[in-house]
């Protein structure tokens, strides 16, 4: 089960934009706030949060398929 | 009056990043709008799931691509440093002898055609020991190297009277 999630979760991450990718990576894994996010991605912490966000929808989306 | 739902406030919310006043305006936002509460929870879960699946996975590290990449242009920067200093210093050691030598032949020239004396005795039979008993595949021993100039140097300066007008333009040039 986790093994499908993963590969399913890979294919979403992949269809991300890579500042979604990275965005949404960032946070889930190590932790960072909108606020570092922002400043490793060079955009302010607005922008950030609305990569996070949208990329968090489309996450769900794909694991609700499950 | 069109509400205002702080959707993008909503992860941040959950996770306990946002200021006092920030935090104030959405939890009063949520205590009135069941839908927010409902959505922020889901998202909530969401980047749990996200990071507990994630985990595994190959995650881009950006302090160690960071290190890599000041790496990587540091050795790029000495390999550029380490081709071009060399020849400079080769540079610098040939016009450094190539000046002596001129400055030489000047002093010289300018010398006989004020007192016609004898040039001073050069042990060259000396120098050309210690020249051949060096090992001139070191090419960084540069007063072997500056001898070796300088004995050529001489050695057309004593028999510059046997040189030809075109010749000695071109030992001059």
């Amino acid at each position: 089960m986790i093994a499908q999630s993963l590969e399913r979760l890979r294919g979403a991450l992949g269809k991300l934009s890579p500042k979604q990718r990275a965005a949404v990576l960032l946070q889930a894994q190590e932790g960072l706030s909108s606020r570092e996010i922002a400043a490793v991605l060079n955009c302010s912490e607005a922008t950030a949060r609305v990569h996070v966000h949208r990329a968090v929808l489309e996450l769900r989306k794909v694991l609700k398929e499950e | 009056m069109r509400a205002t739902h702080p959707q993008t406030a909503l992860i941040p919310f959950v996770r306990g990043e946002l200021d006092e006043a920030e935090r104030e305006q959405v939890a009063q936002h949520l205590a009135e709008c069941a839908a927010c509460l409902d959505e922020a929870a889901a998202l909530g879960a969401t980047m749990t799931q996200v990071g507990n699946v994630t985990t595994s996975m190959p995650m881009p590290s950006w302090p160690a691509y960071q290190a890599e990449l000041w790496r990587k242009l540091a050795e790029h920067e000495a390999a550029g440093m380490r081709w071009w200093r060399p020849h400079f210093g080769w540079a610098s050691m040939a016009m450094a002898g190539a000046l002596a030598g001129v400055i030489a032949i000047v002093i010289v020239i300018a010398a006989r055609m004020n007192q016609p004396t004898p040039l001073p005795h050069v042990d060259q039979l000396a120098i050309e020991n210690e020249i051949n008993g060096a090992d001139l595949g070191l090419l960084r021993d540069y007063p072997v190297v500056a001898q070796l100039e300088l004995l050529e140097n001489y050695d057309v300066v004593e028999h510059l009277d046997e040189v030809a007008p075109a010749d000695r333009n071109a030992a001059h040039s």
